[in-house]
Formats: C-alpha cells, structure tokens, sequence
C-alpha cells in the first residue's frame, strides 16, 4: 500500500492556519449568539445560555441519549441497512440483465419518484404507528438511491473484466464479491450517501407521527406541549447526531474505497 | 476421435515441433454479425506444445475468432474442438491473456489476489493457491511484487501478472490477443522471450494473435495467415528456424527474412476469388 | 428485429408494467389486503376521477405546487448569488466551510416544530422550511462553480472586449449553470419531499400534505391511494420538465451531450 508522504514542518503549519480559518467564523458566531441572545425576552428564541443548560441537563446527565438517541439511532441504521442490502441486491440483478432493467424502468421510474412523505399516511394505515411502520418507511424510501445508483455502477463494468469473468470461469458469488460489487462500489457509495440523508429526513418524520420515542417525536412533543426550550435542546442534539454520523459516514467510505483514492492518488501523481 | 484435416503446407525437413497429437482443432469455422460475414471457413489444427500465431491485418476478425476459441463467443458455423470436446462455454483447460492490461486486471485486488482469483473460484485451497501464484510468479520472473496493486505496476509488469494468471491456472493451452500492442519496444522483446521460455520450460501449448509480422514469424512453430473481407486461411506458414531462438541471432538468420517477407506478401496481395482487396497489411 | 430497437423497448416496458398493474390487481383482491382494505388499480383510478371533479383537489395540487416553486425560487435566490461569491475567495470558502456543513446536516423536517410555532400552520410555513432545505445542495454547487469557474474563457471574453451584459450572458451564465444544475436537480426532487411532509407535520389546509392525511384519518384508502398516485405524478413532471429544460439549455456541455 502506498504509504502517505511525511509532511515537512512548513506543511504542517499551513494546515494549522486552514485549521484556523475554518475555526474562527463558527466559534465567533457562536459567541455572537451567545451574547446577542443572552437577554433575549423572545418566547421563541431563549437566550443561548438557557438552551445549553437544558441540553446538558435533559439529554447528559438525565438519560436523554438513552431515552431518545439510542433508539433513533437503531432504527436508522437498521432502515439504512436494510436498504443498502436490497437497494445493492436488486441493483446488481437489474445492472447485470439488461433487458429485464429496460422493461422495468417504468415502473421504477414512477416508485421512485413518489415524494417519501406521501406513503406516511398510507404506511400508517396498514402498519400502524408502532416500529414495523418506521422501519419499512425508512428501509423502503432509502432504497431508491442506493439502487440506482448500483445499476448504473454494475452497467459501467469494463467490458474487459466481463470477458476475464467468463473465460477464467468464475462462480457466480465470485463474480459479485470481487468483480461487479468492486466496481460499483464508488457508485455504490455516492447513492449510499443520498440515501443516508434520505433516511435520516425519513426518521425524523416518521418518529413525529409514530409511537413515543426518539428524537423526532421529542422534539415534535416539545413544540406541542409549548416546552420551547426543551424544543430547541431537541433540534441542537439531532443537529450534532446527524453531523458525528456524516463524519462516521465519510470515515467508512474513505476506508471502503482505499483502493480507489490511492489509485486516483497515484495517477494524477503522473505515472500512468 | 479428431478427423485428420489434410495440412495445407507440406512440411518440409523441418524437425517436428511437438507431439502429433492435435490439441485443438478448427473446423469450418465461420462467424457473422448479422448480415456481416466476419471470417469463414476456418480450418487449422493446432498440435501439443506447439506455438501458433495468427496474423492478419487489423479488423480482420482476429479478436473475434479467438474469442470463439475461447468459448466466449459461439460461431455461426463450424466449431472449435479442445481435447476431443466441442467448445461451447470457456473451457477449464484454457486460459485467455488479454490485450489491455490495464482492464483486464482488477485494481482493487493485488498482483496476487488477482492471479488467485480463478483458482479461489475454483475452490483451491488457501495454501494451494498461493503456492501456484508463488511459481507462476517466479515463471514470469516477477518476485517481491505480490502485494502491489496494478496500478502501480509498469505496463510491462501488468502483462507478466496477466500471463502469471494464466500460468497459475495450469490450462494445456494459452490463448494471447496481442499481448504485446500496448508496450514499448524494449519491453517488448522482453515479454516475446519470457512467452517463449515460459512455452519451452511448462512445454505448454500457445496460439498468440498478432498484428505485428516479425514478432509471428519470431515466436511460432506456425504462422496462420488471415486475410481478406471476410477473412479466410490464405496460408499456414511453417516455421523452421529451431527450437532456440533469441532477438538477435534469429532475426538476423536469411531464412527469417524470407519467411518474414512471405507472410507479408500473403497479406498483401489480393483474394483471388471475390470480396474487397485486404487493405495495406501490416499498417497498425 | 434487433434487441435494441425502440418498438422492442416499448413492447417490453408495456408488458412490464402490465405485469405490475396486474399484480397490484391481484393482490388487492387478497384476504390479506381486504382486510386492510386496500384498494387495486381500478379503486384508485375511480377515486382519482371522483376527485380530479372536485374543488378540494386542485387546490391542494395548486397550493403544494406554488409552495414547492416560491421555495426553489427562494432558496435559487438565495443559494446561488451567496455560493458565487463564497466560492471565489479561498478564505470565505474555508471560513465557511464547518458551519455549512454543519448546518445541512440538520433534517430540515425537524424545523418544522420551530416553523411552526413561528409561522403558523401556513403556507408560509411550509415554504420556509422548504427553502430551508433545498439551499443547501444550490448552495454547495454554487460555491464550486464560482471556485472552478474557467477563468481562461473569462480572459478570452474580455480580450474581445464583450460588453459586460455579453460577458454575463453567453460567459459566466451558461458555465455557471452547467456547474450548479447537478445541485438544481437534487434540491427539486428533495423539495417536493420537504414541502409535502412539512404539509403533513403542520396540517396545513389547502395541500396535498393535509388531503393524505385527511383520507388516512377519514379512512378512505381509495382517496389516499389516489393522492399518492397524484403526488406521483408531480414528482415525474418535475424530473420530466427539469430533463427537457436540461436538453435545451445544456445541450452543449460534453458531460451531458447526448442526452
């Protein structure tokens, strides 16, 4: 594996002062609304101090994380999972067999183009509010992403690798494992990252309309209980929940597809 | 059960280059993409151990029929029979080594894990896998590169992993499409000499495709000439210039002169029977 | 024939569709699905007619749509000038860079507590939280265009010395569109989201959000099907007409010549 260049001292100190820039406009806006807020009378907008004493004391030290996020965060990513497993499944049947995606894009075309949140009423009709419903919402909706994108991935295999499958043989799990899947996986992965905000904006709604529990319901609760503190401590946590999981996110793509950047690394270094 | 075809060249005092048996047998062989007539009538046997290459202008059908010796592409005519079984699906004795290196190994996986690959599929064992890629690496003169990924291979060394590949596969015959067109000319001779080692040392069977007319009459025990629209057998050169061979000496021979300028004047002259003048052959 | 022709396709894809209708057909028919009461093709279609002859329908169809256009609108207005501008210096681009990606991160559907308490249960409403959405994708895309924007062909417009209008118009117009139509097309699919679950989170009257959940409340599984059916129909216009605006507008740039 190609091992990162070290970086010579003038290197590094660039990198503090982007650092810096990047820090200075968050932490001085931050200190703005802090001070601005801080004798704010305004019903809908507390002051800023409030706001974080509430946080710490509702979701720190009183269990909240347990209560709401834990939940929140099995589900989501039992849905993406779920998603992810059926959207690369049929995605690779639909990429490989070409007629069978021809015949099929219409009606694909239309599911996937019905607004998400259209199918809340319908989902709660037939499955009820409870977890059953939440889980197919998010798992069904964040499909669509992934699968698409798959199919375009499996169909831009290099026609060359389709001829080494097929003369040396391979099995077809092999061929999937280490050829198509492989391939697409770049593709793969941007339609993951759609669809990882599909399926976070999903369970929030879904939380708000379903039975009690996570943060969407918390936070919708909040608004109708007028508990406005509480309510803005609720939208700041899913704030800094959907941030760390973007940041986890990027972590495993950029692991998933090492070989793919050091490849890209290595030829704009000029061999090649 | 292989009906002898009556060879179109008499053999002529020429030491005999293998075994007799033949390994691989073209009969009638035709191809036609939809009102197209590619190639017809292609008849050769190909014997144990022997090396052959087929030569012809470019377009002229040349992937196109080893893709049906491969069992990749199915004929419209006519059929290709390995080791008594007629070829209708790729054949676990054969292997193919493409031309485009690049594409043709995977950039996700090692120089090892790519040569492995098809013997995984195959379900060797662990310890069996990677003894084979260990030899064929040393056959191909390759070592300390296991665990580098292609792309960080040169070219030349792309299509040593390629042929290592093929090598480790243990097929008793090796199918090349101009293997050599995309490498320079120093690299070239390198890799024509390693096929001609590997052949002499595994005693393994080698059909090669090629453009280039030199490196025919250089690497073959016979040299099977395509040409013409559609393309037919004009000719099976033999070739009789020893069993060692090497850049210098045996170019430099007058009988590799005379044969180089034979295959060459088969190419370019026209049909006798119909069809379009082959274009200038030889021209790349 | 050959396997690829248009007649072939079609023939395919009205077998294929045939075969879903007809599955969607025999499944309505199910004990699983009577029970529920779901309805099949002809239910919907029938409820669909019903509705398509009543006032309540059309403004619920007009009411989301006007939502979902002012909050594109808003958030092009928005995004794109503001994006150009950050995009063309490196310190603005880095100055902003955490709080942008912060800030989309958050699910704008949780706003729509916040929005709600601010706005009402309005049509306001559901266009602020739309455009709360969809700027950021303009946004992002806006802010690499002004950073790759050619300046080769810039230098090579003044040296003709184009009037500025020129410049504007047949320059940086059509390179700046090719950069941020990817990002165009994302925020108006994910808009019509945003603008129908901030209708069904707020109830708001008079859209399409408030209908579906009126037929879900009211128990009328027809209707609500045929509502879906509606909603889907609108999100197919929208990536049709964003299509043929592409065809027409960036015809010329070689990532999309070719459809």
């Amino acid at each position: 594996m190609t091992a990162r260049p070290t970086q010579p001292a003038g290197q590094s100190r660039t990198r503090m002062v982007g650092l810096l820039w990047q820090a200075w406009l968050p932490l001085a806006a931050a200190v703005a609304i802090w001070f601005w807020s801080s004798g704010s009378q305004s019903y809908f907008f507390p002051p800023l101090s409030r706001v974080l004493e509430e946080t710490w004391r509702i979701w720190f030290a009183g269990g909240g994380i347990l209560r709401d996020i834990v939940p929140s965060f099995v589900r989501l990513i039992t849905g993406f999972a779920l998603a992810l497993v059926l959207g690369v499944a049929l995605g690779t049947i639909l990429g490989i067999n070409r007629t069978l995606e021809v015949a099929m894009r219409p009606v694909t075309e239309a599911l996937r183009a019905i607004p998400g949140a259209a199918l809340l009423p319908i989902a709660m009709m037939f499955l009820a509010s409870g977890e059953t419903m939440k889980l197919s919402m998010i798992a069904f909706i964040s499909t669509w992403p992934i699968l698409l994108n798959t199919i375009e991935g499996v169909r831009s295999v290099d026609p060359t690798l389709r001829l080494v499958m097929a003369s040396f043989r391979l099995s077809p799990w092999y061929r999937f494992r280490y050829v198509f899947l492989p391939a697409a996986a770049p593709q793969i992965m941007a339609g993951a990252r759609i669809s990882f905000a599909v399926s976070v904006a999903v369970m929030v709604i879904v939380e708000m309309f379903g039975t009690p529990g996570g943060m969407g319901y918390f936070i919708r609760h909040a608004q109708q209980t007028f508990q406005v503190v509480p309510m803005w401590t609720g939208i700041l946590m899913l704030g800094l929940f959907g941030y760390a999981l973007n940041v986890l996110f990027r972590l495993i793509e950029r692991r998933v597809l090492r070989w793919h950047y050091a490849m890209a690394a290595h030829s704009e270094g000029g061999n090649q | 059960m292989i009906a002898s075809v009556r060879p179109r060249h008499a053999v002529s005092g020429s030491e005999p280059a293998s075994d007799a048996s033949p390994i691989l047998a073209i009969r009638n062989l035709s191809f036609s993409y939809g009102a197209v007539r590619i190639f017809e009538e292609l008849d050769c046997e190909v014997r144990q151990g022997e090396f052959l290459c087929v030569v012809g202008p470019s377009g002229v059908g040349k992937t196109t029929l080893l893709q049906c010796l491969a069992g990749l592409r199915l004929p419209t005519k006519g059929g290709v029979v390995l080791k008594g079984n007629l070829v209708t699906a790729p054949p676990a004795e054969l292997a193919v080594v493409f031309q485009d290196y690049s594409r043709s190994l995977m950039p996700w996986l090692t120089a090892e894990e790519n040569i492995t690959l098809p013997l995984r599929s195959a379900r060797l064992s662990r310890a069996e896998c990677h003894q084979r890629a260990r030899k064929a690496l040393e056959e191909v003169g390759l070592v300390g590169v296991e665990g580098k990924y292609p792309w960080q291979l040169s070219g030349g060394m792309q299509q040593r992993v390629a042929i290592a590949r093929a090598l480790a596969y243990q097929p008793s015959i090796i199918i090349m499409d101009e293997p050599f067109a995309s490498v320079d000319a120093q690299t070239r001779s390198d890799l024509e000499d390693l096929v001609l080692n590997v052949r002499q040392h595994l005693g393994i069977t080698i059909v090669l495709v090629t453009h280039d007319i030199d490196e025919a009459v250089y690497l073959s025990d016979r040299v099977l000439v395509l040409s013409g629209r559609p393309a037919k057998v004009l000719d099976i050169v033999d070739v009789n210039l020893g069993r060692q061979r090497d850049q210098i000496g045996t170019k430099s021979l007058p009988e590799f002169a005379e044969l180089r300028s034979r295959v060459y004047r088969l190419i370019r002259r026209k049909p006798s029977h119909g069809g379009v003048p082959a274009d200038d052959g030889g021209e790349r | 024939m050959r396997l690829d022709s248009a007649p072939w396709t079609l023939t395919l894809q009205v077998a294929a569709t045939g075969l879903a209708l007809a599955a969607w057909f025999l499944f309505a028919r199910t004990g699983l699905a009577d029970k529920a009461d779901m309805p099949g093709p002809v239910e919907t279609l029938s409820a669909l007619w019903e509705l398509w002859k009543t006032a309540g329908y059309w403004q619920a169809v007009g009411g989301t749509v006007r939502a979902w256009a002012l909050g594109l609108l808003l958030s092009i207005a928005i995004g794109v000038p503001v994006g150009l501008l950050i995009g063309r210096s490196r310190r603005s681009f880095e100055s902003t860079r955490f709080m942008i990606d912060f800030l989309r991160t958050i699910p704008s559907l949780a706003l729509v507590p916040l929005a709600l308490l601010l706005f009402g249960q309005s049509l306001t409403m559901v266009i602020v939280v739309c455009c709360l959405a969809t700027v950021w994708p303009l946004l992002i895309q806006s802010i690499y265009a002004g950073q790759h924007a050619d300046h080769y062909l810039h230098t090579v417009a003044r040296s003709f010395r184009l009037s500025r209008w020129h410049r504007i118009a047949y320059v940086l117009a059509p390179e700046a569109l090719a950069f941020i139509w990817p990002g165009l097309r994302i925020a108006a699919t994910a808009s019509l989201l945003v603008t129908i679950g901030a209708e069904l989170v707020g109830a708001v009257r008079g859209t399409l959000g408030f209908n579906l959940l009126e037929a879900q409340a009211f128990n009328q599984p027809a209707f609500l099907f045929a509502y879906v059916l509606t909603s889907c129909a609108l999100g197919l216009m929208i990536n049709g007409g964003l299509l043929l605006l592409q065809r027409r507008l960036l015809w010329w740039h070689p990532a999309w010549r070719g459809g």
